[in-house]
């Protein structure tokens, strides 16, 4: 019997990219088991939270908004560039996007499952979680459309729901692959392939619903960033309240967000052996792009702080001079050294653009965006425009854990799921091979020659 | 309805074969062709329905569009905030809400139609083809042809050998 004319490329990529989902080694479940330690040490920090009250924590007048608020918002940061660069890279029809695109996609995913979680921790009281949700209640109101927080919710819940399905949506061929392959776990596969066949039909119908999702979001994303940073600028605060809130905290975001999809990229490529699809090609092109954005982030940092120290205003100097030189400065600081000042030169040289290089400097970026989002909320909930009302703020070790937790619950929900879902998109890699080779099996009026 | 299965290694095989099969008098919907990655040298069907996901797309997008300025605006004008009496339908907040949950109905005017125009989360397959799609998932290509007439079955099965189908059933 003739095999099929990519049989043994199939069979490559079907071995690389399938023998994570079936083969585990003592270092996975002990990793796993790590992650899970931590996970239960910040569900009981949490619950001792809940029991305690929000006492425990380092809030205190007038710093009522800290740990958790800039945790919410780094997450849903990192949350941006998965689905943003995947949609952008598809619409653009990137070639080189073909092994990115799922991984990106899957952060997007869990960053915006974790970062509302803050919220909730946040309200301490967390049983009154729906008070939130617009419906008419017995206390005769529903909530007020006018409040950013409902804003929040809203987008978030539907930039979530598109994510979710930009995720499943290219996923469910590669699911029908496994299904039609796997050694176990049919039945999941079978559920979740949805009788997905392959025909000429389903797959132009997949590429077009794909091409809407990209289309639909993209704006979404875009919003979901803008509407969080206007949770701060709509209010009267000190170094809140600025026009450029919503594109700086959205450059902040695509910014934290690239370096979060280089860190899983580069994580996946050492752990499952994965060099033929990761390749330094795509670190260097994503660090070019890490470079850009750690050019705009720059700008757009010099001018918020530029245009409050001109201002001259009393209120908003004071929040200035507390991050540059006050008890924030550190913070400030390393914020700069880890957004820019790091980063810039490892991404600028060629040479130091390889696969560690761009790791290494996205590590940098996501401590220092995470410092960025920490300055902005401490800096001027200590120093509201209120002057007869100042305060301090350091974290207990209560939010520590929280945070810690949260962070290793990423990290789970990523490793499980590259362990029951191929990391990199198969027919995608596929496709790109064959349209790589060019028709060289087919070229236009090869039918008729045949024929004739 | 007899259904017979082809499987090639080359798209032009499978594709001459088709357009042979086609000649026979074999409709065009009666014609499958079932692949691991998209070949978008083959087409077979005319017109796969892709607008038909747009237009739900953009459908949702309205509903979602209406129904958040009936939230937004009609809770303000339900519910009177005590502000002298009158409602406040302030344009922005209403906008964003709009915006939210037009999103909304566009995923799920997109999601619903893919489902539907793909034939998707129907678990039965229309025929048998479980036991070739190992062969498809390897890389080849199945051609799939539902047969109406007896008279066919012998005629296609030779069509599927000589264009170069490596198995026929």
């Amino acid at each position: 019997m003739e095999r099929p004319l990519d049989y043994d490329r199939n069979h490559a990529i079907h071995r690389d990219l399938l023998r994570p989902l079936f083969e585990s080694g003592p270092k996975f479940y002990g990793l796993l088991a790590a992650l899970a330690s931590l996970m239960l040490w910040a569900i009981a920090c949490w619950a001792y939270q809940i029991y305690n009250g929000l006492q425990v924590t380092g809030y205190n007048r007038p710093v009522m908004w800290a740990s958790y608020e800039t945790n919410f918002v780094f997450w849903v940061g990192i949350s941006h560039a998965g689905t943003l660069i995947s949609a952008i890279l598809r619409v653009t029809g990137t070639e080189w996007r073909r092994p990115i695109t799922r991984c990106a996609e899957a952060i997007t995913t869990f960053a915006l499952m974790i970062g509302p979680m803050f919220i909730l921790i946040h309200l301490g009281r967390v049983w009154h979680f729906y008070w939130v949700i617009p419906y008419p209640s017995e206390r005769g109101l529903w909530p007020n459309f006018r409040s950013p927080l409902l804003w929040d919710f809203s987008c978030i819940n539907t930039y979530l729901l598109g994510s979710l399905t930009y995720l499943y949506l290219p996923m469910i061929p590669d699911l029908a692959l496994i299904r039609d392959i796997a050694p176990r776990r049919q039945w999941l596969y079978r559920m979740l392939s949805l009788g997905w066949r392959g025909t000429e039909r389903q797959w132009r119908l997949l590429e077009r619903a794909i091409s809407v999702m990209a289309l639909i979001i993209m704006p979404l994303a875009v919003s979901v960033h803008t509407v969080v940073s206007w949770v701060f600028a709509m209010t009267i605060q000190p170094m809140w309240h600025s026009t450029i809130f919503g594109p700086y905290f959205v450059v902040g975001a695509i910014y934290s967000g690239i370096a979060a999809v280089l860190l899983a990229m580069w994580c996946f490529r050492r752990a499952y052996r994965l060099e033929a699809y990761f390749k330094p090609i795509h670190f260097n092109n994503l660090g070019l792009l890490l470079l850009t954005f750690s050019f705009l982030w720059f700008y757009f940092t010099f001018a918020e702080y530029m245009t409050s120290w001109y201002g001259n205003a009393p209120e908003e100097l004071t929040v200035f001079w507390y991050k540059l030189v006050g008890p924030l400065a550190p913070q400030f600081w390393g914020m700069i050294i880890c957004c820019f000042i790091i980063p810039v030169p490892i991404l600028a040289v060629r040479g130091f653009r390889t696969p560690f290089g761009v790791m290494l400097a996205s590590v940098f970026v996501l401590f220092g965006m995470w410092l960025e989002r920490y300055t902005i909320i401490i800096g001027t909930m200590a120093n509201p425009r209120l002057p007869f009302n100042r305060g301090f703020y350091s974290p207990s070790l209560t939010e520590i854990s929280i945070m810690i937790g949260a962070f290793a619950y990423f990290a789970f929900l990523f490793i499980v799921f590259s362990k029951i879902f191929p990391i990199v998109s198969i027919w995608e890699i596929k496709e790109g091979y064959r349209l790589e080779e060019g028709a060289k099996d087919f070229s236009p009026g090869t039918v008729s020659e045949v024929e004739s | 309805m007899i259904t017979i299965f082809g499987l090639f290694v080359h798209p032009t095989d499978a594709l001459c074969a088709v357009q042979r099969i086609e000649r026979l008098g074999v409709e065009q919907k009666n014609i499958e062709v079932l692949t691991a990655a998209p070949y978008h040298e083959i087409r077979v069907t005319g017109d796969a329905g892709e607008r038909t996901i747009s237009r739900y797309a953009v459908a949702g997008g309205i509903i979602g569009t209406l129904s958040g300025a009936a939230l937004a605006a009609g809770t303000a004008a339900i519910v009177h905030l005590p502000t002298g009496g009158m409602p406040i339908v302030s344009l922005g907040p209403v906008g964003i809400i709009m915006f939210a949950l037009a999103g909304l109905g566009a995923v799920t005017g997109t999601v619903f139609s893919t489902v539907r125009a793909a034939g998707l989360a129907r678990f039965k397959p229309s025929h048998d083809d479980s036991g070739l799609m190992l062969e498809v998932a390897k890389g080849g290509l199945l051609l799939a042809i539902e047969c109406g007439k007896d008279l066919w079955v012998q005629p296609i099965k030779q069509i599927l050998c000589d264009a170069g189908a490596y198995d026929v059933k």
